[in-house]
Protein backbone atom coordinates (compact mmCIF):
# COMPACT_ATOMS: atom_id res chain seq x y z
CA UNK A 1 0.00 0.00 0.00
CA UNK A 2 1.30 3.02 -1.40
CA UNK A 3 1.78 6.33 0.93
CA UNK A 4 -1.09 8.70 0.38
CA UNK A 5 -0.93 11.90 -0.92
CA UNK A 6 -0.07 14.95 0.89
CA UNK A 7 -3.78 16.49 0.56
CA UNK A 8 -5.40 13.73 0.78
CA UNK A 9 -3.42 13.22 4.14
CA UNK A 10 -4.59 16.68 5.23
CA UNK A 11 -7.95 15.99 4.32
CA UNK A 12 -8.57 12.81 6.11
CA UNK A 13 -6.94 14.43 9.27
CA UNK A 14 -9.18 17.52 8.73
CA UNK A 15 -12.20 15.18 8.81
CA UNK A 16 -11.36 12.95 11.49
CA UNK A 17 -10.84 16.02 14.30
CA UNK A 18 -13.87 17.70 12.81
CA UNK A 19 -15.47 14.50 13.47
CA UNK A 20 -13.99 14.20 16.92
CA UNK A 21 -15.01 17.61 17.98
CA UNK A 22 -18.56 17.00 16.76
CA UNK A 23 -18.60 13.70 18.73
CA UNK A 24 -17.86 15.92 21.84
CA UNK A 25 -19.67 19.29 20.95
CA UNK A 26 -19.90 19.59 24.80
CA UNK A 27 -16.27 20.33 25.44
CA UNK A 28 -16.08 21.82 21.94
CA UNK A 29 -17.86 24.09 23.11
CA UNK A 30 -17.02 25.07 26.52
CA UNK A 31 -14.51 27.36 25.55
CA UNK A 32 -17.01 29.36 23.27
CA UNK A 33 -18.90 29.37 26.70
CA UNK A 34 -16.53 30.54 29.39
CA UNK A 35 -15.59 33.69 26.82
CA UNK A 36 -19.29 34.81 26.95
CA UNK A 37 -18.93 34.35 30.45
CA UNK A 38 -15.93 36.58 31.02
CA UNK A 39 -17.67 39.00 28.70
CA UNK A 40 -20.62 39.12 31.19
CA UNK A 41 -18.31 39.62 34.43
CA UNK A 42 -16.76 42.68 33.24
CA UNK A 43 -20.40 45.07 33.90
CA UNK A 44 -20.70 43.21 36.78
CA UNK A 45 -17.65 43.87 38.00
CA UNK A 46 -17.66 47.54 36.43
CA UNK A 47 -21.13 48.81 36.57
CA UNK A 48 -23.46 48.87 33.77
CA UNK A 49 -22.62 52.23 33.01
CA UNK A 50 -22.43 52.92 29.36
CA UNK A 51 -19.68 54.84 28.30
CA UNK A 52 -17.28 53.24 31.11
CA UNK A 53 -18.16 49.56 29.30
CA UNK A 54 -17.79 51.19 25.75
CA UNK A 55 -14.43 51.92 26.46
CA UNK A 56 -13.25 48.95 27.54
CA UNK A 57 -15.20 46.70 25.64
CA UNK A 58 -12.74 45.64 22.70
CA UNK A 59 -9.98 44.89 25.37
CA UNK A 60 -12.06 42.61 27.29
CA UNK A 61 -13.61 40.98 23.97
CA UNK A 62 -9.64 40.25 23.14
CA UNK A 63 -9.14 38.54 26.78
CA UNK A 64 -12.36 36.80 26.81
CA UNK A 65 -11.12 35.46 23.57
CA UNK A 66 -7.37 34.89 24.99
CA UNK A 67 -8.77 32.96 28.13
CA UNK A 68 -10.82 31.00 25.83
CA UNK A 69 -8.10 29.71 23.49
CA UNK A 70 -5.84 29.17 26.18
CA UNK A 71 -9.43 26.84 27.49
CA UNK A 72 -8.85 24.38 24.74
CA UNK A 73 -5.05 24.24 24.48
CA UNK A 74 -4.85 21.25 27.09
CA UNK A 75 -6.89 18.82 25.79
CA UNK A 76 -5.73 19.38 22.03
CA UNK A 77 -3.28 16.66 22.43
CA UNK A 78 -3.84 15.01 25.32
CA UNK A 79 -6.23 12.36 24.07
CA UNK A 80 -3.94 11.51 21.31
CA UNK A 81 -1.02 11.06 22.98
CA UNK A 82 -3.22 9.52 25.82
CA UNK A 83 -4.01 6.19 22.91
CA UNK A 84 -1.11 6.39 21.03
CA UNK A 85 -2.57 7.64 18.20
CA UNK A 86 -0.08 10.70 18.47
CA UNK A 87 3.06 8.21 17.83
CA UNK A 88 1.09 6.69 15.33
CA UNK A 89 1.38 9.82 13.77
CA UNK A 90 4.88 9.99 14.16
CA UNK A 91 5.49 7.84 12.40
CA UNK A 92 3.23 8.04 9.46
CA UNK A 93 4.70 8.44 6.06
CA UNK A 94 3.26 12.22 5.99
CA UNK A 95 5.18 15.04 7.55
CA UNK A 96 4.31 15.16 11.64
CA UNK A 97 4.15 18.97 10.79
CA UNK A 98 1.12 18.71 7.98
CA UNK A 99 -0.78 16.40 10.22
CA UNK A 100 -0.35 19.02 13.30
CA UNK A 101 -1.16 21.99 10.93
CA UNK A 102 -4.52 20.35 10.12
CA UNK A 103 -5.16 19.92 13.85
CA UNK A 104 -4.53 23.51 14.24
CA UNK A 105 -6.66 24.53 11.68
CA UNK A 106 -9.65 22.01 12.96
CA UNK A 107 -8.71 23.33 16.28
CA UNK A 108 -9.60 27.08 15.44
CA UNK A 109 -12.73 25.95 13.15
CA UNK A 110 -14.08 24.51 16.23
CA UNK A 111 -12.57 26.74 19.17
CA UNK A 112 -12.04 30.40 17.78
CA UNK A 113 -14.61 30.76 14.42
CA UNK A 114 -17.76 30.38 16.40
CA UNK A 115 -16.40 33.37 19.01
CA UNK A 116 -15.58 35.09 15.91
CA UNK A 117 -19.42 34.91 15.01
CA UNK A 118 -20.58 35.60 18.48
CA UNK A 119 -18.46 38.61 18.35
CA UNK A 120 -21.22 41.02 17.69
CA UNK A 121 -23.17 39.71 19.98
CA UNK A 122 -20.28 39.95 22.92
CA UNK A 123 -20.13 43.87 21.46
CA UNK A 124 -23.75 44.40 21.88
CA UNK A 125 -23.02 43.12 25.50
CA UNK A 126 -20.61 45.96 26.11
CA UNK A 127 -21.69 48.93 24.06
CA UNK A 128 -19.08 48.53 21.60
CA UNK A 129 -20.02 51.44 19.29
CA UNK A 130 -20.81 50.21 15.63
CA UNK A 131 -17.59 51.86 13.57
CA UNK A 132 -15.45 49.66 15.84
CA UNK A 133 -17.13 46.20 15.07
CA UNK A 134 -15.30 45.99 12.01
CA UNK A 135 -11.62 46.72 13.56
CA UNK A 136 -12.78 44.25 15.95
CA UNK A 137 -13.76 41.15 13.98
CA UNK A 138 -10.96 42.21 11.49
CA UNK A 139 -8.28 41.48 14.44
CA UNK A 140 -10.06 38.35 16.10
CA UNK A 141 -9.84 37.16 12.18
CA UNK A 142 -6.28 37.30 12.06
CA UNK A 143 -5.27 37.03 15.99
CA UNK A 144 -6.97 33.90 16.86
CA UNK A 145 -5.67 32.28 14.25
CA UNK A 146 -2.07 33.25 15.67
CA UNK A 147 -3.15 32.36 19.25
CA UNK A 148 -3.64 28.88 18.07
CA UNK A 149 -0.80 28.38 16.78
CA UNK A 150 1.49 29.96 19.20
CA UNK A 151 -0.38 27.79 22.05
CA UNK A 152 -0.64 24.71 19.74
CA UNK A 153 3.49 24.77 20.18
CA UNK A 154 3.71 25.29 23.40
CA UNK A 155 0.99 22.60 24.24
CA UNK A 156 3.34 20.04 22.00
CA UNK A 157 6.09 20.73 24.64
CA UNK A 158 3.65 19.26 27.21
CA UNK A 159 2.49 16.94 25.62
CA UNK A 160 4.46 14.30 27.53
CA UNK A 161 3.39 15.35 31.57
CA UNK A 162 0.40 13.91 33.22
CA UNK A 163 -2.08 17.22 34.12
CA UNK A 164 -0.02 20.31 33.46
CA UNK A 165 -2.61 22.50 35.45
CA UNK A 166 -1.58 26.12 35.39
CA UNK A 167 1.65 25.18 33.30
CA UNK A 168 0.11 25.58 30.31
CA UNK A 169 -1.22 28.64 30.35
CA UNK A 170 1.90 30.19 32.26
CA UNK A 171 4.31 28.87 29.39
CA UNK A 172 1.52 30.91 26.49
CA UNK A 173 1.16 34.08 27.66
CA UNK A 174 4.49 35.17 27.30
CA UNK A 175 3.98 34.21 23.67
CA UNK A 176 0.43 35.57 23.77
CA UNK A 177 1.38 39.04 24.63
CA UNK A 178 1.98 40.79 21.24
CA UNK A 179 -0.75 39.51 19.71
CA UNK A 180 -2.88 40.64 22.41
CA UNK A 181 -0.94 44.15 22.11
CA UNK A 182 -1.63 44.52 18.85
CA UNK A 183 -5.14 42.83 18.39
CA UNK A 184 -6.80 44.99 21.53
CA UNK A 185 -4.65 47.72 20.06
CA UNK A 186 -5.89 48.37 16.88
CA UNK A 187 -9.24 48.49 18.25
CA UNK A 188 -8.50 50.78 21.13
CA UNK A 189 -6.72 52.94 18.46
CA UNK A 190 -9.50 52.70 15.62
CA UNK A 191 -11.17 54.32 18.64
CA UNK A 192 -8.86 57.18 19.22
CA UNK A 193 -9.43 58.13 15.87
CA UNK A 194 -5.85 56.94 14.42
CA UNK A 195 -4.60 54.36 11.76
CA UNK A 196 -5.80 50.80 12.92
CA UNK A 197 -4.72 48.78 9.94
CA UNK A 198 -1.21 49.11 10.53
CA UNK A 199 -0.93 47.02 13.74
CA UNK A 200 -3.75 44.19 12.19
CA UNK A 201 -1.00 43.81 9.08
CA UNK A 202 1.97 43.72 11.66
CA UNK A 203 -0.37 40.44 12.98
CA UNK A 204 -1.12 39.52 9.30
CA UNK A 205 2.68 39.14 9.19
CA UNK A 206 3.04 37.05 11.82
CA UNK A 207 0.59 35.34 10.97
CA UNK A 208 1.65 34.16 7.73
CA UNK A 209 5.14 33.32 9.48
CA UNK A 210 3.41 31.48 12.33
CA UNK A 211 1.58 29.48 9.40
CA UNK A 212 4.78 28.30 8.14
CA UNK A 213 6.79 27.64 11.13
CA UNK A 214 4.61 26.75 13.94
CA UNK A 215 3.74 23.48 12.62
CA UNK A 216 7.31 22.70 12.12
CA UNK A 217 8.26 23.89 15.47
CA UNK A 218 5.28 21.68 16.70
CA UNK A 219 6.39 18.74 15.21
CA UNK A 220 9.76 19.22 16.44
CA UNK A 221 8.54 19.71 20.14
CA UNK A 222 6.58 16.39 19.74
CA UNK A 223 9.46 14.63 19.33
CA UNK A 224 11.72 16.01 22.00
CA UNK A 225 8.47 16.00 24.73
CA UNK A 226 7.73 12.53 24.27
CA UNK A 227 9.88 9.53 26.12
CA UNK B 1 43.44 24.66 18.22
CA UNK B 2 43.59 21.29 19.37
CA UNK B 3 44.34 21.50 22.70
CA UNK B 4 41.09 24.16 23.12
CA UNK B 5 39.11 21.11 21.44
CA UNK B 6 40.41 18.44 23.51
CA UNK B 7 39.65 20.60 26.86
CA UNK B 8 36.23 21.13 25.91
CA UNK B 9 36.01 16.81 25.42
CA UNK B 10 37.49 17.01 28.81
CA UNK B 11 35.06 19.19 30.27
CA UNK B 12 32.14 16.96 29.23
CA UNK B 13 33.18 14.25 31.48
CA UNK B 14 31.42 14.92 34.72
CA UNK B 15 34.07 14.23 37.22
CA UNK B 16 36.23 16.80 35.23
CA UNK B 17 33.67 19.59 35.19
CA UNK B 18 32.95 19.27 38.75
CA UNK B 19 36.43 19.13 39.48
CA UNK B 20 36.95 22.64 37.16
CA UNK B 21 33.67 24.07 38.64
CA UNK B 22 34.77 23.66 42.31
CA UNK B 23 38.37 24.78 41.43
CA UNK B 24 37.55 28.13 39.65
CA UNK B 25 34.04 29.19 41.32
CA UNK B 26 35.52 30.77 44.10
CA UNK B 27 37.88 32.90 41.85
CA UNK B 28 35.32 34.04 39.82
CA UNK B 29 32.91 35.12 42.70
CA UNK B 30 35.88 36.87 44.06
CA UNK B 31 37.08 38.69 41.20
CA UNK B 32 32.94 39.90 40.97
CA UNK B 33 32.74 41.09 44.61
CA UNK B 34 35.82 43.17 44.77
CA UNK B 35 34.73 44.64 41.33
CA UNK B 36 31.22 45.37 42.74
CA UNK B 37 32.92 47.16 45.67
CA UNK B 38 34.77 49.21 43.76
CA UNK B 39 31.91 49.87 41.86
CA UNK B 40 29.38 50.40 44.63
CA UNK B 41 31.50 52.64 46.27
CA UNK B 42 31.98 54.84 43.39
CA UNK B 43 28.68 54.86 42.63
CA UNK B 44 27.19 55.69 46.27
CA UNK B 45 30.27 58.16 47.05
CA UNK B 46 32.55 59.49 44.17
CA UNK B 47 29.51 60.52 41.37
CA UNK B 48 28.01 63.63 41.64
CA UNK B 49 24.61 64.17 42.23
CA UNK B 50 22.44 64.16 39.14
CA UNK B 51 21.56 67.38 37.96
CA UNK B 52 17.80 66.60 37.44
CA UNK B 53 16.97 63.17 39.66
CA UNK B 54 19.35 64.15 42.69
CA UNK B 55 20.75 61.12 44.26
CA UNK B 56 18.50 58.37 43.56
CA UNK B 57 19.86 57.97 40.22
CA UNK B 58 22.40 55.97 41.80
CA UNK B 59 20.37 53.33 41.62
CA UNK B 60 21.08 53.09 37.86
CA UNK B 61 24.29 51.39 38.46
CA UNK B 62 22.80 48.30 39.89
CA UNK B 63 19.72 48.50 37.75
CA UNK B 64 21.13 48.38 34.62
CA UNK B 65 23.94 45.93 34.82
CA UNK B 66 21.08 43.52 36.14
CA UNK B 67 18.77 44.88 33.35
CA UNK B 68 21.60 44.02 30.72
CA UNK B 69 22.07 40.37 32.29
CA UNK B 70 19.07 39.37 32.10
CA UNK B 71 18.61 39.50 28.81
CA UNK B 72 22.26 38.40 28.10
CA UNK B 73 21.34 35.31 30.41
CA UNK B 74 17.94 34.41 28.47
CA UNK B 75 20.38 34.73 25.45
CA UNK B 76 22.76 32.66 26.65
CA UNK B 77 20.43 30.36 27.77
CA UNK B 78 19.11 29.59 24.66
CA UNK B 79 22.04 29.27 22.47
CA UNK B 80 23.11 26.63 25.31
CA UNK B 81 19.73 24.70 24.64
CA UNK B 82 20.29 25.13 20.83
CA UNK B 83 23.56 23.23 21.61
CA UNK B 84 22.47 20.88 23.69
CA UNK B 85 19.15 19.97 21.20
CA UNK B 86 21.21 19.71 18.09
CA UNK B 87 24.76 18.13 19.19
CA UNK B 88 22.45 16.13 22.04
CA UNK B 89 25.53 17.56 24.19
CA UNK B 90 24.78 17.00 27.97
CA UNK B 91 26.83 19.09 29.61
CA UNK B 92 25.40 22.21 27.24
CA UNK B 93 21.86 20.90 28.83
CA UNK B 94 22.64 20.93 32.59
CA UNK B 95 24.14 24.54 31.72
CA UNK B 96 21.17 25.48 29.83
CA UNK B 97 19.23 24.97 32.89
CA UNK B 98 21.54 26.19 35.29
CA UNK B 99 21.01 29.75 33.44
CA UNK B 100 17.28 30.20 34.23
CA UNK B 101 17.43 30.61 38.03
CA UNK B 102 20.43 32.98 37.77
CA UNK B 103 18.41 35.02 34.79
CA UNK B 104 15.17 35.28 36.92
CA UNK B 105 17.60 36.69 39.75
CA UNK B 106 18.58 39.61 37.72
CA UNK B 107 15.27 40.32 36.31
CA UNK B 108 14.12 40.11 39.67
CA UNK B 109 16.28 42.65 40.94
CA UNK B 110 16.03 45.18 37.64
CA UNK B 111 12.34 45.06 38.56
CA UNK B 112 12.65 45.73 42.02
CA UNK B 113 15.18 48.15 41.64
CA UNK B 114 13.62 49.51 38.47
CA UNK B 115 10.12 49.77 40.46
CA UNK B 116 12.35 51.52 43.61
CA UNK B 117 13.73 54.21 41.58
CA UNK B 118 10.32 54.87 39.74
CA UNK B 119 8.83 56.03 42.95
CA UNK B 120 9.95 58.77 43.66
CA UNK B 121 10.06 59.57 39.89
CA UNK B 122 6.12 58.59 39.23
CA UNK B 123 4.25 58.66 42.55
CA UNK B 124 3.57 55.22 42.43
CA UNK B 125 5.81 51.95 42.92
CA UNK B 126 4.57 50.59 39.46
CA UNK B 127 3.78 53.02 36.02
CA UNK B 128 3.80 50.36 33.50
CA UNK B 129 6.78 51.91 31.86
CA UNK B 130 7.71 50.25 28.38
CA UNK B 131 10.95 48.60 29.71
CA UNK B 132 9.82 47.55 32.88
CA UNK B 133 6.78 45.49 31.21
CA UNK B 134 9.13 43.86 28.59
CA UNK B 135 11.32 43.06 31.85
CA UNK B 136 8.03 41.38 33.52
CA UNK B 137 7.10 39.52 30.35
CA UNK B 138 10.53 38.37 30.45
CA UNK B 139 10.79 36.72 34.37
CA UNK B 140 7.17 35.04 32.93
CA UNK B 141 9.65 33.47 30.33
CA UNK B 142 12.05 32.43 33.38
CA UNK B 143 9.23 31.28 35.46
CA UNK B 144 7.89 29.23 32.36
CA UNK B 145 11.64 27.65 31.45
CA UNK B 146 12.22 26.60 35.35
CA UNK B 147 8.77 25.08 36.23
CA UNK B 148 8.59 23.24 32.65
CA UNK B 149 12.23 21.77 33.67
CA UNK B 150 10.62 21.02 37.23
CA UNK B 151 7.83 19.18 35.77
CA UNK B 152 9.33 16.51 33.68
CA UNK B 153 11.04 13.59 35.64
CA UNK B 154 13.36 12.67 33.20
CA UNK B 155 15.87 15.34 33.72
CA UNK B 156 17.72 15.08 30.37
CA UNK B 157 14.12 15.40 28.54
CA UNK B 158 12.93 18.26 31.05
CA UNK B 159 15.91 20.24 29.61
CA UNK B 160 15.38 19.70 26.22
CA UNK B 161 11.79 20.41 26.96
CA UNK B 162 12.46 23.30 28.55
CA UNK B 163 15.00 24.09 26.47
CA UNK B 164 13.06 24.26 23.19
CA UNK B 165 10.72 26.63 25.19
CA UNK B 166 13.66 28.95 25.90
CA UNK B 167 14.74 29.19 22.21
CA UNK B 168 11.06 29.84 21.31
CA UNK B 169 10.84 32.60 23.65
CA UNK B 170 14.19 34.26 22.61
CA UNK B 171 12.41 34.45 18.81
CA UNK B 172 9.64 36.39 20.67
CA UNK B 173 11.54 38.65 22.94
CA UNK B 174 12.29 41.22 20.61
CA UNK B 175 8.73 41.01 19.46
CA UNK B 176 7.45 41.83 22.33
CA UNK B 177 9.58 44.17 23.37
CA UNK B 178 8.52 46.31 20.38
CA UNK B 179 4.69 45.72 20.89
CA UNK B 180 5.16 46.57 24.62
CA UNK B 181 6.47 50.10 22.71
CA UNK B 182 3.75 50.18 20.55
CA UNK B 183 1.40 49.73 23.63
CA UNK B 184 3.55 52.61 25.70
CA UNK B 185 3.37 55.00 23.07
CA UNK B 186 -0.51 53.84 21.75
CA UNK B 187 -1.91 54.86 25.39
CA UNK B 188 0.07 57.21 26.88
CA UNK B 189 2.19 58.94 24.40
CA UNK B 190 5.30 60.12 25.69
CA UNK B 191 6.58 59.14 29.22
CA UNK B 192 9.64 60.84 30.69
CA UNK B 193 11.79 57.01 30.40
CA UNK B 194 13.02 55.77 33.43
CA UNK B 195 16.47 56.65 33.12
CA UNK B 196 15.91 60.22 32.11
CA UNK B 197 16.99 62.85 29.88
CA UNK B 198 20.39 63.69 31.77
CA UNK B 199 23.37 62.26 29.52
CA UNK B 200 25.70 59.66 31.06
CA UNK B 201 28.51 62.12 32.08
CA UNK B 202 31.91 60.74 32.23
CA UNK B 203 32.77 59.97 35.46
CA UNK B 204 29.16 57.89 35.86
CA UNK B 205 30.45 55.82 32.84
CA UNK B 206 33.61 54.29 34.99
CA UNK B 207 31.47 53.14 37.80
CA UNK B 208 28.83 51.59 35.40
CA UNK B 209 31.30 49.45 33.81
CA UNK B 210 32.61 48.18 36.65
CA UNK B 211 29.25 46.67 37.92
CA UNK B 212 28.82 45.39 34.71
CA UNK B 213 32.02 43.22 34.64
CA UNK B 214 31.57 42.32 38.16
CA UNK B 215 27.35 41.32 37.53
CA UNK B 216 28.81 39.15 34.39
CA UNK B 217 31.68 37.71 36.15
CA UNK B 218 28.83 36.70 38.71
CA UNK B 219 26.83 35.16 35.99
CA UNK B 220 30.00 32.74 35.36
CA UNK B 221 30.31 32.26 39.00
CA UNK B 222 27.01 30.63 39.47
CA UNK B 223 27.03 29.24 36.34
CA UNK B 224 29.81 27.10 37.28
CA UNK B 225 28.03 26.63 41.22
CA UNK B 226 24.60 25.71 40.04
CA UNK B 227 25.82 23.45 37.08
CA UNK B 228 28.00 21.53 39.43
CA UNK B 229 25.63 20.76 41.71
CA UNK B 230 23.25 20.07 39.11
CA UNK B 231 25.57 17.45 37.88
CA UNK B 232 26.15 15.92 40.85
CA UNK B 233 22.56 15.62 41.20
CA UNK B 234 22.34 13.58 38.26
CA UNK B 235 25.15 11.26 39.04
CA UNK B 236 24.53 11.02 42.98
CA UNK B 237 24.72 7.26 42.52
CA UNK B 238 28.07 7.04 40.43
CA UNK B 239 31.53 5.92 41.53
CA UNK B 240 33.35 9.68 41.62
CA UNK B 241 30.70 11.08 42.84
CA UNK B 242 30.79 8.86 45.85
CA UNK B 243 34.19 9.11 45.69
CA UNK B 244 34.10 13.11 46.10
CA UNK B 245 31.47 13.16 48.81
CA UNK B 246 33.92 10.85 51.20
CA UNK B 247 36.56 12.26 50.36
CA UNK B 248 34.99 15.97 51.18
CA UNK B 249 34.47 14.47 55.06
CA UNK B 250 37.91 13.16 55.43
CA UNK B 251 38.55 16.60 54.66
CA UNK B 252 36.96 17.45 57.81
CA UNK B 253 34.00 19.00 55.46
CA UNK B 254 31.06 17.32 56.62
CA UNK C 1 13.56 64.74 49.14
CA UNK C 2 15.39 61.97 50.43
CA UNK C 3 16.29 59.03 48.78
CA UNK C 4 18.13 57.51 50.75
CA UNK C 5 15.37 55.15 51.96
CA UNK C 6 14.51 54.46 48.55
CA UNK C 7 18.74 54.00 48.01
CA UNK C 8 19.44 51.50 50.97
CA UNK C 9 16.35 49.59 49.94
CA UNK C 10 17.19 49.21 46.39
CA UNK C 11 20.34 48.03 47.33
CA UNK C 12 19.58 45.93 49.84
CA UNK C 13 17.22 44.36 47.40
CA UNK C 14 20.01 43.50 45.34
CA UNK C 15 22.33 42.34 47.83
CA UNK C 16 19.55 39.73 49.21
CA UNK C 17 18.93 38.47 46.03
CA UNK C 18 22.49 38.17 44.75
CA UNK C 19 23.34 36.32 48.37
CA UNK C 20 20.54 34.22 47.60
CA UNK C 21 21.81 33.30 43.96
CA UNK C 22 25.18 32.57 45.54
CA UNK C 23 24.12 30.68 48.62
CA UNK C 24 21.17 28.44 47.39
CA UNK C 25 23.06 25.87 44.83
CA UNK C 26 26.22 25.85 47.48
CA UNK C 27 24.26 25.18 49.90
CA UNK C 28 22.44 21.84 48.10
CA UNK C 29 25.74 20.66 46.74
CA UNK C 30 26.77 20.70 50.75
CA UNK C 31 23.15 18.82 51.61
CA UNK C 32 23.69 16.36 48.41
CA UNK C 33 27.24 15.38 49.49
CA UNK C 34 25.93 14.25 52.59
CA UNK C 35 23.30 12.50 51.45
CA UNK C 36 25.48 10.23 48.93
CA UNK C 37 28.06 9.88 51.39
CA UNK C 38 25.13 8.74 54.12
CA UNK C 39 23.64 6.58 51.32
CA UNK C 40 27.55 5.14 50.38
CA UNK C 41 27.72 4.24 54.09
CA UNK C 42 24.18 2.48 54.55
CA UNK C 43 25.21 0.30 51.49
CA UNK C 44 28.44 -0.95 52.85
CA UNK C 45 26.97 -1.74 55.99
CA UNK C 46 27.09 -0.77 59.82
CA UNK C 47 30.67 -2.17 60.40
CA UNK C 48 32.18 -0.62 57.65
CA UNK C 49 31.44 3.57 58.17
CA UNK C 50 33.21 6.22 57.07
CA UNK C 51 36.54 4.39 55.35
CA UNK C 52 38.18 6.52 53.11
CA UNK C 53 37.22 6.97 49.55
CA UNK C 54 37.53 3.72 47.31
CA UNK C 55 36.52 3.29 43.91
CA UNK C 56 34.05 0.34 42.88
CA UNK C 57 32.54 0.30 45.73
CA UNK C 58 30.30 -2.76 46.36
CA UNK C 59 26.81 -1.98 46.19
Amino acid sequence: MSAPTLPRAAAAMLARDLRLAWSRRGDTLQPLLFAVLVVALFPLALGSERARLAMLAPGAIWVAALLASLQGLDALFRSDAEDGSLEQQLLAPVPLSLLLACRMFAHWLTGSLPLILIAPLLAQLLFLPDHLLVPLLLSLLVGTPLLVLLGSTVAALTVGLRRSGMLLPLLALPLYVPVLVFGAGSVMAAAQGQDWLGAVLLLAAGLTLALVLAPLAAAAAIRIALP
Amino acid sequence: MNRIVLWFHQLGSPPTFHRYATRWMPWYFGASLLLLAVGVWAALFRVPADYQQGDSYRILFIHVPCAWMSLFVYVTMAVQAAIALVWRIKLCEILAMACAPIGAAFTVITLATGSIWGRPMWGTWWDWDPRLTSELVLLFLYIGVIALDASIEDRRRGARVAGFLAMIGLVNLPIIHYSVQWWNSLHQGSTISLMGKSKMDASMILPLAFTVAAMQLWFVGSLLSRARTMLLEREAGKAWARDIAVHDSTRGNA
Amino acid sequence: MTYLSYIVAAYAVFAVVLAWDGMSPWLKHHRLLRAIRQKAARAQGPANVAGAGSAGATE
